[in-house]
């Protein structure tokens, strides 16, 4: 299983699910980043936070929580 | 025709879906400011007359969610449930049509009227892409509008759907998320343990609480718990929350949240069509340069320097013209009145005294304008980003960074509040403790005057981007101490929307400037004007005889010292001196505790007041040039003093409020910053002088 933060600029992934504590999961779920969204991933440097795109915007993740975010890669 | 009434139109809207160019183009210089009751968040309200109806628009805080993730979002949703606004209008960005609609959801379950304004409808088109406004109409049961804020466009057909909708002209449904089976089964339940409930306030839908306590949204159920039957109430509500999680073995909230992206989603896909391969541009191209590793901190480096070298190149002259201008109003004045205690009082105390503040207004003015450039154009949401793995390291959120910008932006006091958008309480307590470290607008004009004072002209920018740099250093310092020894544990998770770049519009960026600079003008009429005084009367009262033969100068130095503020002034010097200063740093010090640009003010009264020959009034820059007991070394310690230790009253009561309230918060952070404050300008001081300099 990946996380999200093991995702390549310029790759596409589909969320498969989330490990964060309730808030943290919430909060992504209003973002759209939900079991089986699609997403893309725009900038990963590896450290820091990541860039995705997803439901058509930008959404900046940090590291810690994109971790948390177990993706299948297409 | 006689008016046919009044209308109060509220706006909601995502950040960044041009809510506020659209405000603006509907009520243009009808606005005015205020803060919602009970909280701080800002309270914007326009007024337009249109076909004989007065229509009030209120800006709603932006937000993408109505649950209680923040302050902002519980006022948007109590000021639809409490204040009944006729009618909702709700702002789109139509580029970014899915993730605007998930507060759509929200807001049509508050059960009010709703409008679509759907915003940037020419960025669609351009794309390639095209929205069928009649289908999403239909599909919402809404009134759908296209618009482009930024042109002015469809602003008449707004208005036009606000009155047709007033006169039920429009064909309004209700049309909501099907939430599926499980969750109306819930829900249904619930609506009937609330009818059974004799105390529930009626203000708030029914069907709108049950969603609200399935989600398990902490506001409500914190209303629940104080009504009588409301444990009984939240008892069910945890139930069914059970029942479902059991069910779809995930959170309710969760869940919630899919139906309605899936309902969104399905809106979309039947009105919208796409072109292939949309959101590949320009602003991809721009984000893999600014967000890129090893680029991005240069370039935001390069950003904060070119905002402080616009505002300084640009402001100078004028800032010259102002200080002309008072120095000239003050001589008119000495001519005009006749010597004694008014004339003293006119021309030291306020006009050396909110001159002095005032003279700098040009400079506040260039700052905000630059800083709000670089706000509409998306670029400070990268800088939280490119800042969010330096500021991990000092055990701060990226997003902290934005209270603190809001701080250097104008105020502490708003900065104070931005730290609402962090969930955790620690990272909250430690952002507010470090914001006010930041070299506000009212910070700005003590290191305006005194760079300008002791500092070559042409290194004024790069002396202020320094101080500026060193302010953050401090503040991140500080936020590494806090975690390590006060606020242990982890640090919550840092997410955010970026918004696309945007080219700013003049109009929005000339009326963010003047907002902030008119808050600028009016502090400086009110209480610094009040402060003024009574630091004047401070420094004349009581009166003393000059010495027989002593020279005017000696004279008028004598009666400082051993006036009111001369004798505290005095008072504090030993605590003072180590940092070389005397009795007069003292008392700006002090003083400047009421608000941080009565430090100027009162260093304008006390030179005023020093100088011997009424005609020949200097400048304050140049009285404290002239002044042989400052020198470069002085000037630079007395400002990391200033940058340093405790904020304004103001700042402080608000920080005692958004801190819980806690007293012992409030008080650590008084002690914090002064004990800071002390040691740094200490070691600087005498550091300073071990090796040469000042002395």
């Amino acid at each position: 299983m990946k996380s999200l933060c093991d995702i390549n600029s310029g790759c596409a992934a589909a969320i498969v699910f989330i490990q964060g504590g309730k808030g943290a999961s919430h909060r992504l779920a209003e973002l759209g980043l939900l079991p089986g969204e699609r997403l893309t991933m725009l900038h990963n440097s590896g450290a820091g936070p990541v860039t995705v795109c997803v439901k058509g915007s930008k959404l900046s993740i940090g590291h810690g929580l994109a971790q948390k975010i177990i993706v299948r890669e297409e | 025709m006689a008016a046919k009434g009044k209308l109060t139109v509220a706006l909601a809207g995502n950040p960044n879906s041009g809510k506020s160019t659209i405000f603006n183009n509907l009520t243009g210089a009808h606005q005015h400011v205020g803060n919602y009751p009970g909280v701080t968040v800002e309270k914007k309200e326009g007024r337009v007359v249109y076909k004989d109806y007065e229509i009030t628009f209120v800006d709603l805080p932006g937000t993408y969610s109505l649950s209680a993730n923040s302050e902002d979002e519980i006022v948007a949703r109590d000021f639809i449930i409490k204040e009944k606004p006729d009618m909702v209008v709700h702002i789109v960005d139509a580029s970014n049509l899915e993730r605007n609609l998930y507060l759509y959801t929200q807001l049509q379950e508050l059960e009010v009227p709703i409008i679509l304004a759907m915003n940037m409808s020419d960025i669609v088109e351009k794309r390639g892409s095209k929205i069928n406004y009649v289908e999403i109409s239909r599909l919402l049961g809404k009134p759908v509008i296209p618009a482009v804020g930024s042109k002015n466009k469809g602003m008449n057909e707004l208005l036009n759907a606000v009155v047709d909708l007033r006169e039920g002209k429009s064909k309004i449904e209700k049309i909501g998320v099907d939430y599926g089976e499980e969750v109306k089964l819930e829900l249904e339940k619930l609506a009937a343990a609330f009818k059974k409930a004799p105390s529930l306030p009626n203000e708030y839908p029914v069907g709108w609480l049950g969603i609200k306590l399935l989600e398990n949204d902490p506001w409500i159920i914190k209303l629940i718990a104080q009504l009588p039957g409301g444990p009984a109430l939240l008892l069910e509500a945890e139930r069914s929350r059970i029942h479902l999680k059991k069910h779809f073995s995930d959170d309710p909230e969760v869940i919630i949240a899919d139906r309605r992206y899936g309902f969104i989603s399905g809106v979309c896909t039947e009105a919208q069509t796409h072109s292939v391969e949309e959101r590949h541009d320009l602003s991809d191209k721009i984000d893999k340069v600014v967000l890129n590793r090893f680029l991005g901190l240069p370039i935001f480096a390069a950003v904060m320097y070119a905002i402080f070298k616009f505002t300084f190149t640009f402001s100078e002259p004028v800032v010259g013209w102002f200080e002309k201008f008072f120095e000239k109003t003050g001589e008119i004045a000495s001519g005009a009145i006749p010597e004694g205690l008014t004339q003293s009082f006119i021309v030291d105390g306020v006009i050396g005294g909110v001159g002095g503040v005032l003279g700098f207004f040009p400079l506040v003015l260039f700052m905000f304008f630059a800083i709000a450039f670089f706000e509409d154009s998306g670029y400070m949401a990268r800088a939280a980003f490119v800042m969010d793995r330096i500021m991990h390291k000092f055990g701060l959120h990226g997003k902290s960074f934005l209270p603190m910008m809001i701080s250097t932006n104008g105020c502490a006091v708003p900065g104070i509040m931005a730290s609402r958008t962090l969930d955790n309480k620690k990272d909250r307590l430690i952002t507010m403790m470090v914001t006010p470290f930041m070299i506000c607008g009212a910070k700005l004009p003590i290191f305006a005057l005194f760079i300008g004072a002791f500092f070559a002209a042409k290194d004024g920018a790069n002396m202020m981007f320094l101080m500026y740099a060193l302010s953050v250093i401090i503040a991140f310092v500080s936020a590494w101490i806090l975690k390590k020894f006060v606020f242990k544990g982890e640090t919550s998770h840092f997410v955010m929307e970026l918004p696309p770049y945007r080219i700013p519009t003049i109009q929005g960026l000339l009326l963010k400037m003047w907002e902030r600079g008119w808050l600028y003008i009016k502090k400086a009429g009110t209480i610094i004007l009040l402060i003024s005084m009574i630091i004047w009367a401070g420094f004349t009262f009581p009166e003393k005889e000059p010495k027989e033969g002593a020279s005017e100068e000696a004279a008028a130095s004598a009666q400082m010292e051993q006036s009111y503020a001369g004798r505290i002034g005095k008072f504090v010097e030993p605590a003072v001196k180590p940092l070389g200063m005397d009795w007069r740093g003292g008392v700006a010090l002090m003083a400047g505790v009421a608000a941080k640009e009565v430090v100027v003010s009162t260093m304008g009264t006390i030179y005023s007041l020093g100088e011997v020959d009424p005609e020949e009034t200097d400048s304050l820059k140049e009285a404290l040039q002239k002044d042989p007991s400052w020198n470069p070394l002085k000037a630079l310690v007395f400002l990391i003093f200033c940058l340093i230790y405790l904020p304004c009253f103001v700042a402080i009561a608000v920080f005692y409020r958004e801190s819980g309230p806690s007293l012992k918060w409030t008080l650590f952070l008084i002690f914090w910053t002064t004990v800071m404050a002390w040691v740094a300008s200490f070691i600087v001081y005498q550091g300073g002088r071990l090796l040469g300099f000042g002395g």
